[in-house]
């Protein structure tokens, strides 16, 4: 029988864009969840290039209802943060807002910080794009160093990104980074898109996976467990064969649990409780 | 007849968030528009709460190619910013992103800024939402003024907020507003979705209509003209019908059109250029 540890399973804020993050810490506790990855997102954590509000509030707010923040994402997709942005500006200032993203990850307790490597425009050459995302990393990789942070890399869908949509790409980015505190994260969604499985993925990078986005998928999707076509069992099974001990995020993020995300996220979790030995 | 004007016509950069300023900027002159309404988000324009960047050097890039940006719009969905925000710190936040807004705007010469209501949270009291709603609307408005800038507040779809999201509603914030600085613009998406009409809207506001976003819809979607199910000449008719000749700002944000949005354009305007003289 595949086995997980309750914290292992650590739930997160996106679907709660209209709720507050008292709301949300609430929700968490009340689902069973032990550890929350936290993304920096409005309302619930405001940050920007220049600074981030007091973590240590936020951190009391998750620890009072039991919960451990175990990594935190600065929001990387939707807003004008952008790592492999080709605008000198825009890149400057991206850049200074992951900095920032680490010291705020740090200071909220957490060891892992994740990222990916969206923004290279379609009228670039995807090479430039990907040079980018080499020397942008190297510099967050050296930021994330005095912190005590692990950088966590995901791949994304074609449709975010010219680049680092499959484990091959993310292996050679990997490869040609190579800093000890840049690693790779397994998202589930981008990982079915490319018609990829977890075994190639453990299979290319070992204990270099400190952090998997697990969600149910069609492959497209970001759903709750259940609403996809994911075999949970065996993909818990292929993260034990490979002795995986980190964390499964839910990054939830389509709009259809926005409504009720509590609803959700407490069905989500009992999907998982078969498994738990703890 | 039904007649649109080409200058009317609107291009926006929402779609084209996978290619840089200048691309779009490209194609849209090659597509033969005449205006549009600019969109500030990633890559192309640099707006947040604390500054934004490059007016002179936008202003000169439109100016080369013969367009004419009339109407500036801050994204107001998804980035860090609501109209509606609670907490002081993102109300502070969120006044001085609008605020930047206005000023870029104004540097660019455009004549109109779009904003909605914000949404608030769906776990308290709608009239206290729409209070600090009420309240934000009213502070831009007096910084619109004092920059030249008429604000156009179009309404958004229920899933996206419980402040303003249909005439009525739209409505009460006009009236409570009431700055001559802040009007009112039609989203047909979230006109379609309210289940509302443009004899609503007219009825309602009358010349206070300055502005709309006119995509073709099902009704959701903010779709490229013939993907949804709206008939363009019944709306352009509605148009006339109303002498409105305000623009008509093409926001385009299915994620279809992202791979290549110059050509959704071209099929665009086509389908404008069968009302024009």
């Amino acid at each position: 029988m595949p086995r997980l540890l309750r914290q292992q399973v650590a739930g997160m804020n996106i679907h709660y864009i209209y709720y507050s993050i008292d709301y949300f810490l609430d929700a968490q506790q009340k689902a069973g969840f032990k550890t929350v990855e936290l993304v920096g997102q409005a309302p619930h954590f405001l940050m920007d290039y220049t600074g981030f509000q007091d973590t240590k509030k936020v951190r009391e707010k998750a620890e009072s209802r039991g919960l451990k923040i175990g990594v935190f994402t600065p929001e990387c997709a939707a807003y004008h943060y952008l790592l492999c942005s080709p605008d000198p500006g825009f890149h400057k200032r991206s850049m200074e807002y992951f900095k920032q993203g680490i010291k705020a990850c740090a200071g909220l307790g957490s060891k892992i910080m994740l990222t990916n490597c969206i923004g290279g425009t379609w009228d670039e050459e995807p090479g430039r794009t990907y040079e980018r995302a080499v020397k942008s990393l190297k510099e967050l990789g050296d930021a994330a160093k005095e912190s005590g942070v692990t950088v966590a890399v995901e791949t994304v869908r074609p449709e975010e990104s010219k680049i680092i949509t499959t484990v091959g790409g993310l292996k050679k980015l990997y490869d040609d980074v190579s800093h000890p505190n840049v690693k790779a994260a397994l998202d589930t969604v981008a990982m079915g898109v490319a018609g990829e499985t977890p075994r190639q993925w453990f299979e290319t990078f070992g204990k270099d996976i400190i952090h998997c986005h697990f969600v149910d998928g069609r492959p497209y999707g970001h759903l709750i467990w259940g609403d996809g076509l994911y075999p949970l069992d065996r993909y818990i099974k292929v993260l034990n064969d490979y002795g995986y001990e980190g964390y499964l995020s839910q990054e939830i993020t389509d709009g259809r649990y926005f409504d009720k995300p509590a609803e959700a996220d407490a069905r989500n979790f009992k999907a998982f409780e078969p498994y738990f030995v703890n | 007849m039904a007649t649109v004007k080409r200058e009317q016509i609107a291009g926006m950069n929402i779609h084209y968030l996978n290619y840089s300023l200048d691309y779009f900027l490209d194609a849209q002159q090659r597509i033969g528009f005449k205006t549009i309404e600019l969109w500030c988000g990633a890559p192309h324009v640099w707006l947040d709460h604390i500054t934004y960047y490059d007016a002179a050097g936008i202003k000169k890039k439109i100016k080369e190619r013969g367009l004419s940006a009339e109407v500036l719009t801050p994204e107001n969905c998804t980035y860090p910013y609501q109209v509606g925000a609670k907490e002081p710190e993102h109300v502070k936040r969120s006044f001085s992103y609008f605020a930047n807004g206005i000023r870029l705007a104004s540097e660019l010469g455009c004549r109109y800024m779009e904003v909605n209501s914000g949404w608030g949270y769906w776990n308290e009291d709608r009239e206290e939402a729409f209070k600090r709603s009420a309240d934000m609307l009213s502070g831009l408005s007096e910084v619109a003024r004092e920059n030249g800038i008429t604000l156009v507040m179009e309404s958004l779809r229920p899933e996206e907020s419980q402040i303003v999201t249909d005439v009525k509603s739209a409505k009460r914030m006009f009236d409570i507003v009431g700055s001559p600085n802040f009007k009112i613009m039609i989203d047909t998406c979230a006109m379609s979705v309210a289940g509302e009409t443009f004899d609503d809207w007219f009825n309602t506001f009358g010349e206070n209509i300055m502005h709309m976003h006119f995509i073709d819809g099902s009704p959701y979607g903010h779709l490229i003209w013939g993907d949804g199910s709206h008939h363009l000449g019944k709306f352009i008719e509605a148009l006339n019908k109303y002498n409105y000749t305000g623009f008509l700002g093409q926001e385009i944000t299915d994620g279809r059109y992202y791979e290549d949005p110059a050509k959704h354009d071209l099929r665009n305007i086509r389908n404008f250029e069968r009302y024009m003289d």
